[in-house]
């Protein structure tokens, strides 16, 4: 099949020819954009850019021109907060998102006005969790999970995440016998046959070109379960904590101890809009090198402008620990900036 | 519903009044060669009451007893006449003679004033000589590219043979040859039809107003006929083209009984690459593409009453490669080893059509056509390595893989035409087909020297089997002198996966004589498509798949209405007016992200359905007689989708919606010996997706309050198809000297596609710029145009014997 594609693209290439044509990007006015994602017990944070030319070279290795302006939150309908920032970033550490409210935000940036809204979703009914650990074909052990929840009623989007933490006791800090408390937290990478998860692409495993993008935000809408108790399964792999990290080497030394292990799952409620966001920034990611592909827009739910600002629930958590050594975190001093890697 | 029958069951009523008239009927034929002439006109002078000749040169006409002037005509023959006293039912076959004057031949219309006064619209009969004196692609006169050029139909991507009548999409055009189904009328990707115009009697195309006898698909019907063969001597024409040559031979096997028409036609450039390719790889090499076409018919006359009609098909388009190398090593015994890899690859798809018709007449009222069918497409990859070591002649490793997709019909179908009046023309039958879906097998075939590493296997969808089914009705009748309507019904059902899914589909047109030069008309037509084709939303492909309607992917439907007029200018020019809305239901497009590519397995997941709405208005102005002969065509129309899954559920520009369209189509014969083609359009560029800006994209919390993902940033367009390509705009020319030999005409052509060389888009991209090019200008991108075709000129030499 390749062999055909190519024949295909050295035909046209053999009768062919290129010019460049105009194209008027300065007419397309730039959008103003607006990013934001807010979820309860954080502080809300905003950031306005313009977009830019497609012919130019991005300005922000993370968008495009930050936008000076203005930031005004309203809380279900009422005005809560305002912000002038010459940057375009805007914190606003003093709100803290309420489940179930409705929260709307208007931004502003020398002649232009974008408006976006989002809802808060309650949090989600986790009634058990199960864990296991068994092996894979390969005989490599991994830890396998089930989740079961109760759907509400109405359309709901969901997205699983796990965590793992790990206390660590270095016992030589600077060569003279110096003790230090460290914690190590990371995010697991989960996989799963659970048709939740690998409906969402279609990914059929046996195409030999078009497998589709991972689902690597693990989320999923409830069209399996309406208003159903769900039982979701999924793996995490090479499950042994701290095997492969770094600091896993200090204990090999003695250099330092490990007080205890743990992992969190955690299932988030997601808004609509924040679940059309990431299906389709992650089908954009995937696609939209590929010619053959049809163009995948990324989802916006900003009015008069770009961007996305929506809201998610993460209250449900579950801990399984591991403790290697009895502690008390009343006795202890965690140092600041232990590493954080993952997804 | 229930009205459209109480309407027919009153037209029979009506029609038995007539029952004590005698009746003449026949055949109407060319006089030199006996071809069967089509829609000739067989009417009486002075009561003006007439009908035509069916799709196999068949007619009847019903009058009360007396004498009377029988005139027989058709365009570019001499019209017969002749005087009756009608006593008894009668039998007369009409055999007409060629008009020597040629400049008198028409080149569009079933007869000189057919437009203005069928009931029939939107219909457009293309004469096979006008089609060959319009300048050619490489050579290659083309109907579907003559079709092109008439308004309301567009033509895709440049170059390419796709048609988009009306808004509606390349997979909702039923192509028929010889009443059997072609699935690719494509070869190379489209740059040319499978239809060799050498072989091909009559070509009609519908794009509205559909006659009831018509199903299947929603937005056209190409109705192509093959020639039966020449009843008295041999004939014949070949023809030597720059990428082709071809060769056409028609005669008698039996005189007056049995006549065969055969025709072939083959690309040779990868015969001319071949020393090339063999000398550059010390002779070990092959490779090549070319297509070819095998026509043939053969008619018999049983009697009067009775004829058969064998008509066959075969084209295929072809890619491969093979190679032979051997390579010599040393072993770990210090030995010389010497390993032979062969090598081969090959690609091909192609049509196979075959259709067994039997003419019966069960009296001088009815007459009844059954034909047997078989249409088959196939698409196919092969790929096979084997190595073998020559020292030891061991066997070596062999890996071999045969991919095969397509569709494979078989069909009946029966077809009355009953004449129970002049003014009635009752045409009914049926239909049940047996459709074969082959959505994609792929097999798997690898050996190695070690026995256990074995692998043959074969995997990808099963066959799906379907049957459809249709009957219908249609009466075409004269209520008054002015006013004519065609009225049917058209049902149909198709049985897949344990659905039945059936639809009753209403077809209404009319004609108004608001005087003698001005007709007015109006069409209503209902249509339903149970088959799709998945398909790239660029180029033609082979692997472009047929799929039937299943339990999650829905029948198409579509309701037409058209309204329009003919104006006679003078005798040889006419100017009509169609306006045309049709909206369409369950139309497939690729979901975001999906592609053709893989698209075999689960492809029901990999498309999502909507609606279509289409509208516009087209205008022709036609000159049909005289040295100069053509027309001036522009169409304003618009073609809309909405897909609750695409595009954020709004409405979007399909991607051929052409705001406007104009063709000039013009023939001029300076003498017999030289004549002159020229075809110029323009059309709105296609509406593509194209991102105009860049944007960030948001900062998704971790579990970690105070970490974010990394941010990026996407391409972002305002909507769907936001984005019109240039214009396209082409002119062609042709030159045709003829020249009278010894046996036959020769002809020189000389044609020039794309006569000034205007770059038209095929694909817009964006790239780098340079270093210079960004000092020069600031911007790091650029909009590049991909173009195919510039200036190409041809030549080629036909003989005509």
């Amino acid at each position: 099949m390749k062999k055909y594609i190519v024949i295909s693209l050295i035909l046209f290439a053999a009768f062919s020819c290129t010019k460049t044509i105009d194209f008027d990007d300065e007419g397309l006015a730039n959008q103003l954009v607006l990013n934001s994602i807010v979820y309860p017990d954080q502080g809300i944070t905003a950031y306005l850019t313009f977009s830019t030319s497609i012919l130019s070279r991005p300005t922000l290795a993370g968008g495009g021109l930050m936008a000076d302006g203005t930031i005004e939150i309203y809380e279900n309908g009422e005005l809560i907060k305002q912000k002038y920032s010459p940057t375009g970033r805007f914190e606003f550490p003093e709100i803290r998102p309420k489940t179930g409210a409705t929260y709307q935000i208007v931004g502003k940036s020398h002649d232009k006005q974008l408006k976006a809204e989002t809802t808060v979703p309650n949090k989600v009914e986790v009634i058990s969790i199960d864990t296991a650990t068994v092996s894979d074909q390969f005989i490599n052990k991994r830890l396998r999970v089930n989740v079961k929840i109760k759907d509400a009623s109405g359309d709901d989007f969901y997205r699983i995440k796990v965590s793992q933490e790990n206390l660590v006791l270095n016992m030589n800090v600077d060569g003279k016998g110096t003790q230090k408390y460290y914690l190590y937290t990371s995010e697991d990478w989960i996989s799963s046959d659970d048709p939740v998860f690998n409906s969402l692409y279609n990914n059929f495993g046996g195409e030999e070109f078009d497998i589709g993008p991972a689902n690597d935000y693990n989320i999923f809408p409830d069209d399996y379960f309406k208003g159903k108790e769900y039982n979701i399964q999924f793996f995490i792999n090479n499950y042994e904590y701290g095997s492969g990290s770094y600091y896993s080497g200090y204990e090999s030394y003695g250099a330092s101890k490990t007080i205890y292990k743990r992992r969190i799952v955690h299932v988030q409620r997601l808004s609509k809009d924040l679940y059309t966001y990431l299906k389709y920034l992650k089908l954009y990611d995937f696609y939209h090198d590929n010619p053959f592909a049809e163009p995948v827009p990324v989802y916006s739910n900003v009015k008069n402008g770009v961007g996305i600002f929506a809201g998610f629930n993460d209250d449900a958590k579950f801990t399984y620990e591991k403790i290697y050594v009895p502690f008390s975190m009343d006795t202890i001093t965690v140092e600041e900036n232990s590493y954080i890697y993952g997804w | 519903m229930s009205k459209s029958v109480i309407i027919l069951l009153l037209c029979f009523l009506t029609v038995s009044s007539f029952a004590q008239n005698l009746t003449i009927s026949g055949y109407v034929t060319d006089q030199i060669n006996g071809e069967r002439l089509l829609n000739a006109n067989v009417y009486e002078q002075k009561i003006l009451r007439g009908t035509i000749t069916n799709n196999f040169g068949f007619y009847s006409l019903t009058l009360p007893k007396g004498n009377y002037s029988i005139a027989c005509s058709f365009v570019g023959y001499e019209t017969s006449l002749l005087e009756i006293n009608l006593l008894k039912d009668t039998i007369i076959n009409f055999k007409l003679a060629a008009k020597a004057d040629l400049e008198e031949v028409t080149v569009v219309g079933q007869k000189v004033d057919s437009k203005l006064t069928s009931t029939q619209m939107s219909r457009v009969d293309i004469q096979m000589d006008k089609v060959q004196s319009l300048p050619a692609f490489l050579g290659e006169a083309d109907v579907i590219k003559t079709i092109q050029l008439l308004p309301g139909v567009q033509s895709g991507t440049e170059g390419t043979s796709g048609l988009y009548v009306r808004g509606g999409g390349p997979d909702q055009n039923l192509i028929l040859l010889d009443d059997v189904p072609v699935y690719n009328a494509d070869h190379l990707f489209g740059f040319f039809s499978v239809f060799n115009p050498d072989a091909i009697k009559s070509v009609s195309f519908y794009k509205g107003g559909f006659p009831a006898r018509f199903g299947g698909r929603l937005s056209s019907v190409l109705d192509i006929r093959m020639k039966d063969g020449n009843e008295k001597e041999l004939h014949g024409n070949f023809s030597v083209g720059l990428i082709s040559s071809k060769i056409n031979l028609e005669g008698p096997l039996v005189k007056d009984k049995t006549t065969f028409n055969f025709s072939a036609r083959r690309t040779y450039a990868d015969l001319l690459a071949q020393p090339l390719i063999k000398s550059s790889s010390k002779g070990n090499d092959a490779g090549g593409y070319f297509f070819h076409d095998l026509n043939l018919k053969i008619t018999h006359k049983f009697n009067e009453r009775n004829r058969i009609y064998l008509s066959a098909y075969n084209g295929r388009d072809k890619a491969y490669y093979r190679s032979d190398s051997k390579n010599t090593f040393k072993d770990e015994n210090n030995t010389d080893v010497t390993m032979q890899t062969k090598d081969k690859f090959s690609l091909g798809w192609g049509n196979i059509t075959t259709a067994l018709r039997w003419n019966y007449i069960f009296s001088n009222k009815l007459f009844a056509n059954t034909t047997l069918t078989y249409s088959r497409y196939l698409f196919d990859v092969m790929e096979n390595t084997t190595e073998k070591n020559i020292t030891t002649g061991q066997k070596g490793d062999e890996f071999g893989l045969n991919y095969k997709s397509g569709i494979e019909d078989f069909g009946l179908k029966m077809d009355f035409d009953y004449f129970p009046a002049p003014n009635h023309r009752v045409k009914f039958g049926g239909s049940i087909v047996d459709h074969t879906f082959k959505p994609g097998i792929l097999a798997f075939k690898e050996s190695g020297s070690d026995a256990s590493s074995k692998i043959d296997t074969a995997f990808g969808n099963p066959n799906i089997r379907a049957q459809e089914l249709y009957a219908y009705i249609e009466d075409n009748i004269d209520l008054s002198a002015r006013f004519s309507v065609n009225f049917g019904l058209h049902a149909s059902g198709f049985f897949v996966d344990n659905t039945f899914y059936q639809s009753l589909q209403p077809r209404v047109s009319a004609r108004f004589m608001a005087s003698d030069r001005l007709s007015l008309k109006a069409a209503y037509s209902k249509m339903s498509q149970n088959i799709h084709l998945l398909s790239s939303s660029t180029i033609n492909l082979p692997t472009d798949l047929w799929l039937p309607t299943t339990k999650k992917v829905k029948p198409q439907t579509s309701h037409q209405f058209a309204l329009g007029g003919v104006y006679q200018v003078n005798r040889a020019i006419d100017f009509s007016v169609e306006g045309f809305y049709k909206s369409m239901t369950n139309l497939l497009e690729y979901k975001e992200g999906a592609s053709f590519i893989g698209a075999t397995t689960g492809w029901e997941d990999k498309v999502e359905m909507g609606k279509g709405w289409s509208y516009g208005a087209e205008f022709m102005l036609e000159k049909k007689i005289g040295k100069t002969t053509g027309w001036l065509g522009y169409t304003w129309s618009k073609a809309e989708r909405q897909f609750d899954n695409l595009n954020w559920g709004q409405k979007f520009y399909a991607r051929y919606d052409r705001r406007h369209d104009v063709s000039f189509v013009m023939t001029h014969r300076f003498s017999k010996r030289f004549d002159v083609g020229l075809t110029w359009v323009y059309g709105t560029g296609n509406a593509v997706t194209l991102p105009t800006q860049v944007v960030s994209s948001a900062e998704i919390p971790t579990l970690n309050p105070n970490q974010v993902y990394f941010t990026t940033n996407y391409e972002y367009f305002e909507q769907r198809n936001n984005y019109r390509m240039p214009s396209y705009q082409r002119m062609d020319v042709g030159f045709n000297f003829h020249k009278q030999k010894k046996h036959g005409i020769r002809t020189w052509n000389l044609s020039l596609y794309n006569a000034y060389s205007r770059q038209n888009p095929f694909f817009l991209y964006f790239e780098s710029t340079s270093e210079t090019e960004y000092k020069q200008t600031g911007k790091s991108r650029k909009l590049t145009q991909l173009s195919l075709f510039p200036i190409i000129p041809s030549i080629s030499y036909s003989y005509k014997f």
